[in-house]
């Protein structure tokens, strides 16, 4: 049995549990500039525009502080296919817009039910 | 003396929902807001306190998840520290969600400064099974640690105790930091001496941060940082050419961000002392928290349930409302009968106190118990932490506005006033959505409308009051929805920036928070009763006193002849010059319309005197045009005043004036001649 695929959290069910393993990038984002001397970067003072040449946006940052690193142990606890999904990491839940719940790559369990169908579904394909 | 002891200063810092207020509120015994949504207590709080025989001021920070430059909050947070250098930094951490609190104390244990852990909410941690090892904790950061239960005021003199240590330089700080790994600490140390060898920048920096710190913000991408170095050092300087050096030579190693190598060094840091300090008797719980979000934030039942809630709050809050106002009403009849009735002379006192005084405040003190049972249900959403599932299941008919979930926070605390909902919009993330949500939450009808209302519907609507007062409610949000997708066609195009939000775990609100809290909002009413409404008040009677001989509230009296100017603009409307001089001074508070109608009326005694005066002015159509503009028409002195704070300029506090003012005019103007038409009167 292998180890079931990387999936972005806002993929998983209810009860699912895993590990994060990356939060990917926005995808209309500039490809990612390797890190540069800081004075090309005048320009971008908010980051909240998305268009800056930054590495990581305030989204990272945020997912981050509130404890989204990772490594971290996550499971989701509600997702209704459109709207923000509930997921539990360490003792918080947090509300996540889908936009960036499909943006937060998991390495689901193994041993969890809900993960191996996931995975059965995948193969069926 | 007492003055010059008070000199020291003790900041409190933590994350949301740690319980910062609470502990602020222990310690200072003062009436401050107990909440429970994300980022609660967003203005700058102080207060005296003492501990060890020592006199403090204590200043409740922002609540915060770290020290980067990533929010309003974060920023302030980081200048006040560093910048005011408190004598004792208290970090409240939760001790019930440890791992993810104690990243902040991380960072602020970089700041260097003399920091106190209070570890709060140490009885949910242990009803989890999580039991930490205090005195170990303590050793692994290297600073003192209290545990405290700040809902039932416990660990509080201990804490009071610790911050007189501190102050008197008794507690030694040894305040260990996050090691991040050789190649990072080598390019750090690079950095560090670049910093110092620049003069220009040392001395501009180096009395407030460490140069270190300064070089770990650098390798972090902090903008802030790298903005102000680069405005002191200069494009070109070293420092700036070593910190490029560095971030390649990082990069070519670890082939990933620096930023996301500190942040997992931090966190690393963090999961050691976790490891050794806390046991936990249970893995992979699932708390009752999570068994109420199943039934509350549910699919199906999460909305009726939510809709639910709104019924019951506007349902208890006119239907337990009456009986107090009656009480009230009848205590300002008499009050206002024995003044007329006692005080023979001289007569234009007398005019002053039953006309002026007791009309004019009397009239609005009435509402006093439907605005505070309004502000009581907000603040129960609030501090039960059922506001943040609202924002989650109201997010996908936000979306639909070009706003997310979390703008429904601040429109529902509009019910209640404007002002505090105004400050809340500052947990949004993007400035857009920041905005458009100031911009539409006036029109939300808060509880100054709520007399206006109560006054004409009980005057021209009695059979139907509940329904006429519901359609002005809904006509403020069906046009705040309306305005909302407006601007973000328009003013403020693009898409609404996807939101993290903390769904804190449910909490029984103690009574005493929660009254507190109520309280707190409600007071405002009672301290603008006594101020702007009580001046409102007296100026409306001068003006309709004067020129001395004319008959009081005529049209020849000064007011009279304001209102006479006006009444040009509000004709087209249906309203009289009465009307227009109330809409003006309802500018200053919006329950100064129904005050000056006491007041110009000159029948001050009671509302039935003042419901018969009103049919002199308005038929049952005007009337209703009237509250719709009265609802839609610039926001209030007040909350003009907060926008032009919150947004940083005149310009759009002008707009928000401009813009209402417009939009009330055409819709009252809509609403009275369509009535017209359809024969109305």
């Amino acid at each position: 049995m292998t180890e079931p695929a990387v999936m972005p959290l806002c993929f998983m069910r209810p009860g699912d549990t895993g590990v994060l393993v990356d939060v990917r990038e926005r995808k209309h984002r500039p490809e990612k500039t390797p890190p540069d001397v800081p004075s090309t970067r005048h320009t971008g003072r908010l980051r909240s525009h998305g268009h800056g040449t930054d590495s990581r946006g305030p989204v990272e940052r945020r997912l981050h502080a509130m404890g989204l690193v990772p490594g971290a142990p996550v499971k989701l606890l509600r997702n209704d296919t459109t709207g923000p999904v509930i997921v539990a990491v360490k003792d918080t839940r947090l509300a996540i817009a889908r936009a960036i719940a499909a943006r937060i790559m998991v390495q689901p369990d193994r041993t969890c039910s809900a993960g191996g169908e996931a995975e059965a579904g995948s193969e069926g394909r | 003396m007492s003055s010059s002891s008070v000199d020291y200063v003790v900041a409190l810092a933590g994350n949301p929902n740690a319980g910062k207020t609470t502990v602020f509120n222990n310690l200072t015994g003062g009436r401050q807001h107990v909440g429970n949504w994300p980022g609660v207590t967003v203005e700058k709080k102080e207060g005296p306190s003492r501990g060890g025989g020592i006199e403090f001021n204590i200043v409740d920070l922002p609540g915060t998840y770290s020290l980067t430059a990533y929010s309003l909050e974060e920023v302030v947070v980081r200048d006040f520290i560093a910048g005011e250098k408190p004598d004792a930094v208290v970090n409240v951490v939760d001790a019930s969600n440890i791992e993810r609190n104690l990243y902040l104390t991380t960072q602020l244990l970089e700041l260097g400064v003399p920091l106190i852990i209070a570890l709060n909410m140490m009885d949910t941690a242990e009803g989890r099974g999580v039991k930490i090892d205090v005195d170990l904790l303590s050793e692994l950061l290297g600073v003192p640690v209290v545990p405290m239960v700040g809902v039932r005021n416990r660990g509080t003199d201990e804490i009071r105790e610790v911050i007189g240590q501190a102050i008197r330089g008794e507690v030694r700080f040894r305040g260990i930091q996050v090691v991040y790994g050789r190649e990072v600490e080598e390019e750090i140390a690079k950095l560090a001496v670049a910093i110092e060898s620049d003069h220009p920048l040392a001395d501009e920096f180096l009395e407030k941060y460490s140069s270190r710190w300064l070089a770990v913000k650098l390798l972090e991408e902090d903008e802030r940082v790298e903005e102000d170095v680069e405005r002191v050092a200069g494009a070109g300087a070293s420092v700036l050419r070593q910190l490029g050096e560095s971030r390649r030579h990082l990069f070519s190693i670890f082939g990933e961000d620096i930023e996301t190598v500190i942040v997992d060094n931090r966190y690393g840091f963090v999961a050691g002392i976790v490891r050794e300090a806390v046991h936990r008797e249970r893995e992979g719980y699932e708390s009752g928290s999570d068994r109420i979000d199943n039934v509350l934030t549910n699919r199906v039942l999460g909305f009726p349930i939510f809709a639910f809630f709104m019924w019951l709050m506007f349902f208890v809050t006119f239907y337990f409302g009456k009986f107090p106002m009656h009480w009230i009403d009848r205590l300002m009849h008499g009050l206002a009968t024995v003044v007329s009735t006692n005080l023979t002379s001289p007569l234009w006192l007398r005019s002053l106190l039953v006309n002026g005084v007791i009309g004019g405040v009397g009239s609005v003190l009435v509402f006093l118990p439907q605005i505070l049972i309004i502000f009581l249900c907000i603040s129960i959403l609030e501090d039960t932490g059922y506001m943040a599932r609202a924002a989650f299941i109201m997010d996908r008919i936000m979306h639909w506005l070009g706003l997310h979930g979390k703008s429904f926070i601040p429109m529902v605390m509009g019910f209640g006033c404007n002002v505090p909902a105004v400050i809340a919009t500052r947990t949004l993330e993007s400035e857009k959505d920041r905005m458009i949500t100031i911009l539409v939450n006036p029109l939300m009808s808060c509880a100054a409308r709520l007399p206006v209302y109560a006054l004409f519907t009980a005057a021209f609507f009695a059979a139907n009051q509940g329904t006429v007062t519901f359609s002005l409610y809904l006509l403020g949000i069906v046009l705040a929805v309306a305005m909302a997708k407006l601007f973000r066609k328009t003013i403020f195009r693009g898409e609404s920036e996807p939101f993290v939000m903390e769904l804190p775990p449910y909490r029984w609100p103690t009574a005493k928070g929660t009254f507190v809290h109520m309280w707190e909002r409600g007071s405002m009413f009672l301290r603008k009763a006594g101020t702007v409404i009580l001046a409102g008040s007296v100026i409306v009677w001068v003006i309709s006193y004067l020129p001395p001989g004319v008959r009081y509230g005529s049209p020849s009296s000064v007011a009279g002849m304001i209102g006479h100017v006006l009444e040009p603009l509000v004709k087209p409307l249906g309203f009289d010059w009465r009307a227009a001089v109330a809409l003006l001074f309802g500018f200053f508070g919006k329950e100064i319309i129904v005050s000056t109608f006491g007041t110009l009326s000159g029948v001050g005694q009671s509302r039935q005197a003042i419901t018969a005066q009103l049919h002199t002015i308005f038929t049952p159509l005007t009337a209703y045009t009237f509250m719709a503009f009265t609802l839609l028409y610039t926001p209030c002195l007040a909350t003009v005043a907060v926008i032009k704070k919150e947004t940083g300029s005149w310009k759009w506090a002008a707009f928000a004036v401009g813009y209402s003012l417009t939009l009330a005019w055409l819709i009252a103007f809509l609403i009275y001649r369509i009535g017209l038409l359809l024969g109305g009167k």
